[in-house]
């Protein structure tokens, strides 16, 4: 059988053609390690937040300089998704001082130890709150993340084939290491900018006690290694990475961050608030911004510019006469001097009502007019008021605007003491 | 066998004469400089040690395998298919008593040795240089194996280079379509990371999987066989539309 060139030529192509997608296509199919690993963290991610009742979480990170300690933090997180709530104890150390720390927060009060004294904080949940917080989001699901993986897929580059996959026990256990002769120089250049500028900046360093890095900085090794269950939850994970740095003498050190994360007790963490019996307890409601001791007069200044000085022209005057339960009631009035023309606001009465926002105290008002208008009142230093009338509350509730575009009016209203 | 070689021969005396050749050179090595220059004012007044304890010549491989690499392959390329055709001097290689497949080789030889002479020039000047920029002393053998490895990514990408010569009628056409494919596949490879094996592009640096502690040679196996297809894929399409065209 003799073929004639063209045969041969379209022969050849097709090979090459042949080799070139079952190769490519089953490097696609194999994956990388990196892609294994992103995909265990993303099945992680979703069982943990809807595929399962209850779990625990023990989360140490660790930072040290020269294989000295010199911050570190001990947490145990539980969580409890049916019930939506969360117990988190835990220590933190900083400067050789240990503080201890202790929360729980489920759908109707946040509880806190203070350490010091042995005594609790009680805060009632704000009645209006609404309840689609989850106590626990998927992060994937979010649209920054996504975005955020295509950025991250693109510059892992070469670096996803330093992920290896061993299987154990009907458990893949991943492991990655990165020696100093390995890091790409966009990487090390970008890593060491990052830790002399933002991670460990002249303010930090002076905080921690540490010596600063000032040159020679580069990335001197990265390690991580995660376990992935039968279930295809990532159980265990630890990861290293050391940064070498020498001082302003000139003395290279060896900065070390070290981040261990254990996942347990899945479908068997029990989460419950403390037992606060015989225990000193400070009650309190969530957005109660005011209480009796706000009862009194508050004052704002109308000034004005006259030459190249500013006159006194009068007096906004609020006085709360009554604050019960988070519900205050008050009036509002002006006075100036005889003659002069302001864009009053007139006299009016107000009130608020404590479950009509969880993020202000809104004030009901009827203007000079007649109609119905709203206005955000807020504590300002300690003892004063800061006011905004005429408001528009976004839909969401959590944001507002004033109408108000008087120049001489301000919103700050000083506290009167006779 | 004799043939082949004279057309080489004769091929390689053209590409001498070109200034694009020596310009290759003159930017390379100005590259590299101004990559230690770089190197050096980031370590003494950021501190940066841009390099870390990596050789100096993988980080200049790795910016000028992405750059000025596939500009000059490109340059080359096109002036030794489309650009003989436009001025007419391919007539003077194809009267020769040489078969044209002969000739087609000789010329992708050519172009291979070009690509080669590039990367050891390269090669040897980073290493120079990188004596007063390291304060260690590279690894030789990794720096080498690094570069022999990128010759065969620049090599694919030369076929695609003078298949699209041989579709072209203008050097510009050529030039411009060049860029267009190079920066579709590395967008392609940006935006569907999954699916880069597909794109040649994408192992621009696969040298870096000889550099770890951990070799992963399935990985290897599996790229070389990828540039290998594209390389048949590319080289029989080339030669059959340089075959078909008319003086």
């Amino acid at each position: 059988m003799k073929f004639n060139k063209k045969s041969k030529i379209f022969g050849m192509f097709v090979l090459g053609a042949v080799l070139l997608l079952t190769s490519a296509f089953a490097d696609i199919a194999l994956g990388s390690g990196y892609y294994n690993l992103k995909t265990s963290i993303k099945t992680t991610a979703a069982e943990l937040t809807d595929g399962v009742d209850n779990f625990s979480v023990d989360l140490i990170a660790t930072a040290k300089v020269d294989g000295k300690v010199f911050a570190e933090s001990i947490s145990n997180i539980k969580y409890d998704i049916n019930k939506q709530a969360i117990e988190i104890s835990g220590t933190d150390l900083q400067k050789g001082k240990t503080i201890e720390n202790y929360s729980y927060h489920d759908e109707n009060q946040r509880i806190y130890k203070n350490f010091e004294d042995g005594s609790y904080s009680v805060i009632e949940r704000h009645k209006s709150r609404k309840n689609d917080h989850k106590i626990i989001e998927n992060p994937f699901e979010e649209e920054q993340a996504i975005d955020a993986e295509t950025i991250m897929d693109a510059l892992v580059g070469g670096l996803e084939n330093l992920i290896q996959i061993e299987e154990t026990d009907n458990k893949k256990i991943y492991i990655g290491n990165i020696s100093d002769k390995e890091i790409p120089s966009l990487v090390n250049a970008i890593s060491s900018f990052v830790f002399k500028y933002s991670l460990l900046d002249e303010w930090t360093v002076e905080r921690l006690n540490i010596p600063s890095p000032k040159s020679n900085i580069y990335v001197k090794e990265a390690s991580g290694k995660a376990i992935e269950n039968e279930e295809g939850i990532l159980e265990s994970s630890i990861f290293t990475a050391s940064m070498s740095a020498k001082d302003s003498k000139g003395i290279e050190h060896i900065y070390t961050v070290e981040f261990s994360i254990d996942i347990k007790d899945i479908n068997s963490t029990l989460v419950s608030a403390p037992n606060l019996d015989g225990k000193e307890v400070n009650y309190t409601k969530e957005g109660y911004e005011f209480d009796e001791k706000f009862i009194g007069q508050y004052k704002s200044n109308i000034v004005e510019v006259e030459g190249n000085s500013f006159v006194k022209r009068g007096e906004r005057i609020i006085e709360i006469t009554s604050v019960a339960n988070g519900n205050l009631k008050g009036s509002y009035y002006e006075v100036y001097d005889d003659g002069y023309e302001t864009n009053s606001l007139g006299s009016f009465e107000f009130s608020s009502n404590y479950d009509e926002s969880e993020h202000y105290t809104i004030i009901n008002y009827r203007n000079s007019k007649g109609e119905m208008k709203q206005g955000v009142m807020h504590r300002s230093n300690m003892q004063d008021l800061y006011v905004s009338f005429g408001v528009e509350i976004d839909g969401d509730g959590r944001g507002y605007r004033s109408d108000i575009s008087d120049d001489s009016f301000t919103s700050e209203f000083v506290r009167v003491f006779e | 066998m004799e043939t082949l070689k004279a057309v080489y021969i004769n091929e390689i005396f053209k590409i001498s004469k070109k200034k694009k050749f020596f310009l290759a050179l003159i930017f390379s090595f100005f590259s590299v400089i101004v990559a230690a220059i770089a190197v050096y004012f980031l370590n003494n007044f950021a501190g940066i040690r841009i390099t870390g304890s990596s050789d100096f010549s993988i980080m200049v491989l790795s910016v000028l395998s992405y750059t000025l690499f596939p500009l000059f392959i490109a340059f080359i390329c096109i002036d030794m298919f489309v650009g003989e055709f436009v001025d007419q001097t391919i007539k003077l290689t194809l009267t020769c008593p040489a078969p044209r497949f002969k000739v087609f080789l000789g010329k992708i030889l050519a172009i291979a040795s070009f690509i080669m002479t590039n990367l050891f020039f390269v090669m040897v000047s980073s290493l120079l240089v990188s004596i007063f920029v390291s304060s260690s002393m590279p690894n030789l053998i990794k720096v080498f194996l690094a570069y022999i490895m990128e010759f065969f990514p620049l090599f694919v990408f030369a076929l695609m280079v003078v298949l699209i010569s041989n579709i072209a009628k203008g050097t510009t056409s050529a030039f411009m379509f060049t860029i267009f494919i190079f920066l579709v596949f590395n967008g392609l490879g940006f935006v569907f990371p999954y699916f880069k094996s597909l794109f040649f592009t994408s192992s621009f640096d696969w040298y870096t999987l000889f550099l770890g502690s951990y070799i992963n040679s399935s990985k290897i196996i599996r790229l070389f066989l990828i540039l290998l297809g594209y390389s048949i894929m590319l080289f029989t399409a080339g030669y059959y539309l340089f075959e078909k065209k008319d003086i």
